[in-house]
């Protein structure tokens, strides 16, 4: 069997040296890397090819790495961003992840971590691809990409940790979905979510798509495992 | 050859070996639930603050205990001219009634009225010149410490970068030469001083944050998987063996992942610095104290010279002490903007802190 082609990766990180090294580094782990120096040149090379994955610095020549991101989210949907900066605190951190950054990367960091993380977000990636937008799932019509859900003609917006989990339990849906697979898959590894904190965020959706909350049938609890999405998309009533 | 990233599936999992070894690892996988003993040891004294002597918010409580002290010294002033001047008003009344001329009694009272309002004048200009030194001189430390501040978070700041590319290049070094050549010794020696590179300047980076009134934002977490998430990329000195016995239960606290994450970082390489003993192991549990939830960190060694009630106190080092008296103290600051409290137990047997955190459901 064919291997797999090597995943894309737009670096953009104006400093020579972990530029340069990292290029390496990433070369040396199975990825095509493209090295952008500034965001003109990160835009050129976006436009020439799409990449897998964009791996952002914040703080640019030319501008900022959380522009940037926004006009990848925009214009490149099927690029996963990564921000990898200096800036560590907590409001550009939660700053880079409202702009839909699959997740944020604060230097100093392990080559392997980083690694770990950005398989993580290529996986994320694949798998959403598969899954329709809008979707009809229960009572509601969920729109991934405007974050937010119709429900008898009312919207209610979504967080983007919502919609994450809305699609992750999409994307395998008649599938039980571990617990421990959703806290990997939607939470970032800087979060250690606890499970209560997952019951929360399931109860809000079931207000959303079931019919009656309380006697759920399109989010399945499957106790003491995970939760199931329910096969058959159920009709509006 | 190229190497296949790493899956979450394919976690890297506690290393044996560089004298390191963690041992009966409850946190096996990332969201399991599990108690553990504890106990509970005394209190610690609060910090006076940094650079220009004050924290942030001890600053704005002295501004408002200044201001106070100056209402109140004004209205002693205000109180003291009209008592004066009625007194005057009085004196010339019976003046007049024991005979005096009422020119005279005039004059007396107009000389005493003079001599009160030059004494209040003098009084409350003294007040206010001495008001305006005293915000000219606070507004002048503020604006020392806070360039400071930003003077030591920008350098911080902008170390991270180089600090990554010669982390990566020093990765990359050691997978190039053999283990156990005397090439891969000094790669692993720059390895580990690189890490504690790593380690000072974000202690400095959190400090001038902390200090500066930097957010510290708390959410739930699951407190054993954030230990074992630490300890599989925690490594402590190549000189020095050390075992880790990670007891830590997953339980939900209220906690900023961060800001635990460095007190951890700082407990344990305080332990590895500074724990006198042969065999050094260093134990991590948790328990539930009441309506708080308890995370321990000791060790078996003694240690820790400072008096116990400067432990915690900025710049507070023992007399034989390696440490800048930087790590206990971010523990007490961050566990306090946490909502939550450090104590500090040293002892003849071992170092103990008591991190004491709200459980995830206190805000609901």
């Amino acid at each position: 069997m064919p291997d797999a082609p090597e995943p894309l990766i737009l670096l953009v990180e104006d400093d020579p040296n972990l530029g340069s090294t990292l290029s390496e580094r990433l070369g040396r782990n199975r990825y095509r890397v493209r090295w952008a120096r500034s965001l003109r040149e990160a835009r050129r090379e976006l436009a020439l090819e799409p990449s897998a994955l964009a791996l952002v610095d914040v703080g640019l020549p030319d501008g900022s790495g959380f522009d940037l991101a926004e006009e990848i989210s925009r214009q490149h949907p099927a690029t996963a961003v990564v921000f990898l900066t200096a800036r560590g605190e907590p409001q550009h951190r939660v700053h880079g992840l409202e702009l839909g950054a699959e997740d944020y990367v604060v230097k100093p960091f392990h080559l392997e971590e980083l690694l770990l993380r950005i398989e993580n977000s290529l996986r994320r990636r694949r798998h959403w691809a598969s899954v329709e937008d809008p979707l009809r799932i229960g009572q509601a019509t969920i729109h991934f990409a405007e974050l937010k859900a119709v429900r008898g003609g009312t919207v209610t917006p979504l967080s983007p940790r919502e919609s994450s989990l809305l699609r992750l339990l999409a994307a395998q849906r008649g599938r039980v979905v571990h617990r421990d697979e959703i806290l990997d898959e939607v939470w970032s590894r800087d979060e250690y979510p606890t499970p209560r904190t997952v019951d929360n965020f399931i109860m809000r959706l079931r207000r959303l798509v079931e019919a009656d909350p309380e006697k759920p049938e399109v989010i399945r609890t499957i106790r003491g495992v995970g939760y199931q999405l329910a096969a058959t998309p159920s009709s509006p009533s | 050859m190229p190497v296949t990233p790493k899956s979450a599936a394919s976690e890297p999992a506690p290393q044996v070996g560089d004298g390191f070894r963690v041992t009966r690892v409850a946190a096996a996988g990332r969201h399991r639930r599990k108690d553990a003993d504890g106990e509970m040891l005394s209190g610690m004294k609060r910090n006076p603050g940094f650079l220009a002597g004050t924290t942030q918010v001890t600053a704005r409580r002295l501004m408002v205990l200044q201001a106070a002290w100056l209402v109140f010294l004004f209205g002693l002033g205000i109180w003291w001219v009209s008592l004066m001047l009625e007194q005057a008003g009085r004196i010339a009344t019976l003046e007049q009634a024991a005979g005096v001329t009422p020119g005279a009694a005039q004059e007396q009272w107009m000389r005493t009225e003079r001599m009160l309002f030059w004494e209040g004048g003098t009084f409350f200009g003294a007040l206010i010149l001495s008001l305006i030194l005293l915000g000219g001189l606070h507004w002048r430390d503020s604006r020392r410490a806070q360039s400071l501040r930003n003077f030591f978070a920008s350098v911080t700041h902008e170390l991270r970068t180089p600090l990554s590319s010669l982390r990566l290049e020093a990765e990359g070094l050691s997978e190039l030469i053999a283990p156990g050549t005397p090439g891969r010794t000094l790669v692993d020696r720059m390895l580990e001083d690189s890490a504690r590179l790593e380690s000072e300047v974000e202690r400095a980076l959190e400090l001038a944050r902390v200090e500066g009134g930097g957010a510290v934002i708390t959410q739930p977490v699951d407190v054993g998987a954030l230990v074992g998430d630490l300890l599989r990329t925690w490594r402590p000195t190549l000189q020095r063996a050390v075992q880790i016995d990670n007891q830590a239960g997953h339980l939900g606290i209220l906690a900023s992942p961060a800001a635990l994450q460095t007190i951890l970082r700082n407990l344990l390489e305080n332990s590895v610095r500074h724990a006198e003993t042969d065999s050094l192991v260093i134990r991590i549990d948790t328990d539930t104290v009441g309506d708080r939830v308890q995370l321990t960190v000791s060790d078996n060694g003694t240690s820790r010279t400072s008096p116990p009630k400067s432990l915690g106190t900025l710049f507070a080092r023992g007399e034989n002490s390696r440490g800048a008296g930087v790590g206990l103290y971010l523990t007490d600051q961050l566990m306090r903007r946490m909502k939550g409290e450090a104590r500090f137990q040293p002892g003849p047997s071992g170092f103990q802190v008591h991190l004491l955190f709200k459980p995830e459901d206190a805000n609901a």
